[in-house]
């Protein structure tokens, strides 16, 4: 497919006299169940593929992109491009180093893809189990699981051969009641009793009741907060990320100097493109430049920014590896303008066990999600938000589920870094984040 | 591609899937699109963009195969036709077979919604240019009218405009296809002032309307028109306005008797707390505060003098649609059913939910028009024009002031950076505040999260003024597939403080 599409946008560009070009291809597979209650509906995508091109002509930057990769639907959307090229700092498009190719495809998922009966009979074991499990703790069951194959070449016209990737991936998710859930993604296929028990996971902690603010005499005050990974995350790719980008660096939006401490001396952190377990992992960014390890955080002393091509010769820097099409919204990724995208979180863990973590409260939340995180305040940090799935501490043990709609939770995400106090040892992994949980303190609404 | 070759190509993938599959549909969708983005200080311009995708659905003795295609060629539909096959052997049959209602309306094959200025027919450069160069003008105004609070205004600008088409076919033999313009503009304004304070507001403007939804005619090119340059003054007046921002401490909160929502931040919080729980694949699942799985209502979700609608816009009086805006309006659905009115609430009470054919099959209803995928995505229950209307004069105010000359302290909400929904639970993000005291607006307050129990909030509304607005538009993300989406309802709500709203005000 790679060669095919690159001669044609080859063909095209010398045509036009397009100095450099740069090309994103991808290709992917993907199938997987539905579940709601004990019934499970299947679908699948086929040769779904996506091409985001970039064009260099008189030294100016145009971007072009398809999803349908005929000559014809490429010569159509790069003379489009060219009749609108913008002023780059950029000069030339990355050097691929030669022997980029990664192959890390789980054989046992590519199977599963094209007969998935394995996956279904595997899936059915979790939603019985947890049935069994439940115990009448809850009343509705719902969630997904799916396994896929992708492909990614990464390739500028100044490069001998493109940066390669092929890879899988495997997600379930089991919900009850929409109180709890749990996940489960990897890059190979996990061993099937990860797969039967995830459900019941959830049922065996899942508690009968629920708590307001009020019932514990928090609402208006500050109290203890264990950060969930999952909201860690949120945390980061929503608000904090804004701050490490040079994109805020160069327009004086940034509240991070590099060298200043902005973290507490429990925050190790580091940006990690090429972590073995990341279903996105590749071997470069989508500019082309090498994938590296970036710390961004080393006991709570800030130093990167992330870096793109173009950011980095603004700032007189090199690039970080950490230009990527970052799509917002309706956007698909090939369609997105390249820019500095934080690529995977991994977080040194801690020294304290999560359930000494949360003995240490005596009154205070477990925060899994918090509803509408993404609305927060880039530019300042602050947020407002309400719990979602998450648990009240009561003497040291999550004891209800914290009651819908009545946990309004205010802080400020670059604030919290200094306040964390405590980091477990244990690590959840999301697929594009490895994080631990963490201690700090918010205020109720 | 022709539609003619669309044909050819769809007679053949049906005819594969006919010696196997009982009944099988085809949703293509493509859309040609011009883009700019402003993000920090670079700007990124697509001047187009193409992309189309494929969705097939199988069914055979109660049980659905859906696939995702990724070109619209007979070799790839055919292959998505032999997977199926064995896809559909790999599923389990569910407790009730699965079923489509029917297509109303099979005759009528086009629909479209014609732009006055067409995409098409511009040169990209200079619609780009007219929407940056005015969004930097206007930011320049600000500059120099707060220049003594030292005020720098970046704007990041988000404009696209684009051509959207999509054939639904059956092996049936229905073929329908809706051809129409979308046309969006986000303005996100950041401000940063002397004393160091960071602020921001952003405004949306868009409809299914091609150029002159945002811009105007003029002999070299384009200008913003007038209402798009009133909107993003008045929201980027909003972001300088906020460097004198307060906030409010839990005991002044908890002193608010009233709180006065606009259209925008009614929209989201109508769309989050109601609207999600009224899609009958929700219901079905048992994931709904409003309804049970089985379709039954859980109780009133709304004041009695309110009624609750989703689709195009209506007049107040009338009712009749205007099937000519909304941004999240069109004319049939991605399944080929022409989209109604919805009324989802009569009188604070459950009336009907938003189904696609299936869940419309399982219900015992008709399809109403509420499915809609994301190039190429399945067809799921979606909102596109929610809103809420008043269901009786009586509490229908002459204006902003009357409406709020009895609240000795509250607070109006204005705008909204978008929200989230838990079966139970919402969330809304608020840009504005302004303070009431004694039916007066005396300060300005700093962004909020407003946030409720879905079944209960809404139920102490006893006030509203204005026209109806459905206008505050968005992205809806309900199961990974984004989806423009509309809402509202009357330019001011007035809703009495009750145990299952929350408010949380940023800090300064």
């Amino acid at each position: 497919m790679f060669d095919d599409v690159r001669k044609s946008v080859e063909k095209i560009a010398s045509k036009h006299k397009v100095e450099e070009y740069e090309m994103v291809l991808s290709r992917h597979d993907f199938t997987s169940f539905s579940i709601e209650q004990r019934d499970l509906t299947v679908s699948s995508e086929v040769g779904v593929s996506s091409l985001g091109l970039r064009l260099l002509k008189k030294g100016k930057l145009t971007y072009a992109s398809t999803t349908v990769a005929d000559e014809a639907a490429l010569e159509h959307v790069i003379s489009a491009a060219l009749t609108n090229l913008q002023p780059t700092a950029l000069k030339v498009f990355a050097r691929i180093p030669t022997g980029l190719s990664w192959d890390d495809a789980d054989e046992k998922i590519t199977d599963l893809v094209t007969r998935p009966r394995r996956l279904r009979d595997l899936l059915s074991a979790t939603v019985s189990e947890t049935w069994e499990r439940g115990n009448g703790k809850f009343e509705r069951l719902n969630g997904n699981g799916g396994v896929g194959l992708a492909e990614e070449w990464v390739f500028t016209s100044g490069s001998a051969e493109p940066s390669y990737r092929r890879g899988t991936g495997f997600n379930a998710y089991i919900d009850l009641d929409s109180r709890d859930f749990e996940i489960l993604v990897k890059t190979r296929l996990p061993k099937p009793r990860e797969i039967e028990t995830l459900g019941a996971k959830v049922a065996r902690r899942l508690p009968k009741r629920s708590a307001k603010p009020s019932d514990l005499g928090l609402k208006g005050k500050e109290t203890d907060v264990v950060l969930h990974p999952f909201c860690l995350a949120s945390m980061f790719s929503n608000v904090i990320a804004e701050h490490i980008y040079a994109t805020s660096k160069l327009s004086g939006l940034s509240r991070f100097k590099a060298g200043r401490k902005h973290a507490s001396s429990v925050v190790t952190i580091a940006d990690d493109g090429a972590y073995h377990e990341f279903i996105s992992r590749g071997p470069t960014d989508e500019e082309g430049t090498k994938t590296r390890r970036n710390v961004l955080f080393d006991k709570g002393v800030f130093k990167t920014f992330a870096y793109d091509a173009e950011t980095a010769v603004l700032d007189r820097t090199e690039s970080t590896g950490n230009g990527m099409r970052r799509p917002v919204l309706a956007e698909e990724s090939h369609e997105a303008p390249v820019r500095p995208t934080l690529r995977g979180l991994v977080m040194e863990p801690g020294g304290i066990k999560l359930k000494d973590m949360i003995k240490d409260v005596k009154k205070g939340i477990m925060l899994k999600f918090l509803l509408g995180i993404h609305t927060a305040d880039k530019v300042s940090g602050s947020f407002s938000n309400t719990a979602y799935l998450s648990y009240v501490i009561e003497n040291g043990k999550l004891t209800s589920t914290a009651e819908p709609g009545t946990w309004a939770m205010r802080g400020n995400a670059l604030g919290l870094l200094k306040t964390i106090d405590a980091v477990s040892t244990e690590r959840f992994l999301t697929g594009s984040s490895l994080l631990p949980w963490v201690k700090t303190r918010l205020y109720v609404g | 591609m022709k539609t003619t070759e669309i044909k050819k190509i769809l007679d053949s993938a049906f005819r594969c899937a006919g010696e196997f599959f009982e009944y099988a549909d085809v949703l293509y969708e493509r859309v040609e699109k011009t883009e700019a983005k402003t993000i920090g200080s670079q700007t990124f311009i697509t001047p187009l963009s193409v992309k189309a995708r494929v969705q097939m659905r199988f069914l055979k003795n109660g049980k659905k195969v859906s696939i995702k295609v990724g070109q619209m060629a007979e070799a790839d539909l055919c292959q998505a036709v032999e997977r199926a096959k064995g896809l559909w052997r790999s599923a389990k049959k569910p407790r009730k077979p699965v079923q489509f209602a029917p297509i109303p309306n099979t005759r009528r094959k086009n629909y479209a919604i014609k732009p006055e200025f067409d995409l098409e027919d511009s040169d990209p450069r200079k619609v780009i240019d007219a929407v940056l160069k005015g969004v930097g003008g206007i930011a320049r105004s600000f500059e120099k009218k707060y220049a003594h609070k030292g005020v720098k205004i970046n704007p990041e600008v988000w404009f696209y405009a684009q051509d959207e088409e999509k054939i639904i076919a059956d092996s049936e033999g229905i073929f329908k296809r809706q051809t129409m313009p979308r046309t969006f503009l986000q303005v996100h304004s950041k401000v940063k002032s002397k004393n160091g304070k960071s602020t921001q507001t952003r405004v949306r403007i868009a409809d299914i309307k091609g150029l002159e939804a945002l811009l105007e005619p003029k002999t070299t090119g384009w200008k913003l028109n007038r209402n798009t340059r009133a909107r993003i003054r008045d929201w980027m007046g909003k972001a300088c306005e906020l460097v004198e921002g307060i906030t409010l401490s839990a005991a002044q909160i908890s002193k608010i008797d009233h709180f006065v929502l606009d259209y925008n931040t009614l929209g989201v919080f109508i769309h989050e707390a109601l609207g999600h729980n009224f899609e009958a694949d929700a219901v079905k699942a048992g994931e709904s505060g409003v309804a049970d799985a089985e379709g039954k209502p859980r109780g009133e979700v709304a004041a009695h003098t309110v009624d609750i609608l989703d689709g195009p816009a209506v007049d107040a009086k009338t009712r009749r649609p205007d099937m000519n805006t909304g941004f999240g309006t069109e004319l049939i659905d991605d399944e080929g059913v022409p989209v109604k009115v919805k009324t989802l609430a009569r009188k604070g009470k459950v009336k009907g939910f938003i189904h696609n054919r299936e869940t419309a099959a399982y219900f015992g209803k008709d399809a109403n028009g509420g499915a809609f995928s994301q190039l190429g995505d399945s067809q799921i229950c979606r909102m596109s024009n929610t809103y809420m209307v008043p269901a009786t004069e009586e509490i229908v105010y002459k204006d902003l002031r009357s409406l709020i000359k009895g609240i000795s302290y509250g607070i109006i909400l204005q705008g909204t950076l978008g929200g989230a929904v838990s079966k139970d639970g919402m969330s809304s993000s608020i840009q504005i505040g302004y303070l009431i005291e004694d039916g007066k607006i005396t300060k300005t307050v700093n962004p909020a999260n407003f946030s409720g129990k879905s079944m209960y909030a809404l139920r102490f509304v006893d006030g509203c003024a204005g026209d109806i607005r459905i206008d505050d538009v968005g992205f809806c993300g309900k199961g990974g597939q984004h989806r423009p989406v509309g809402d509202g309802g009357p330019r001011w709500t007035r809703i009495k403080a009750n145990e299952y709203v929350q408010l949380s005000i940023q800090g300064e």
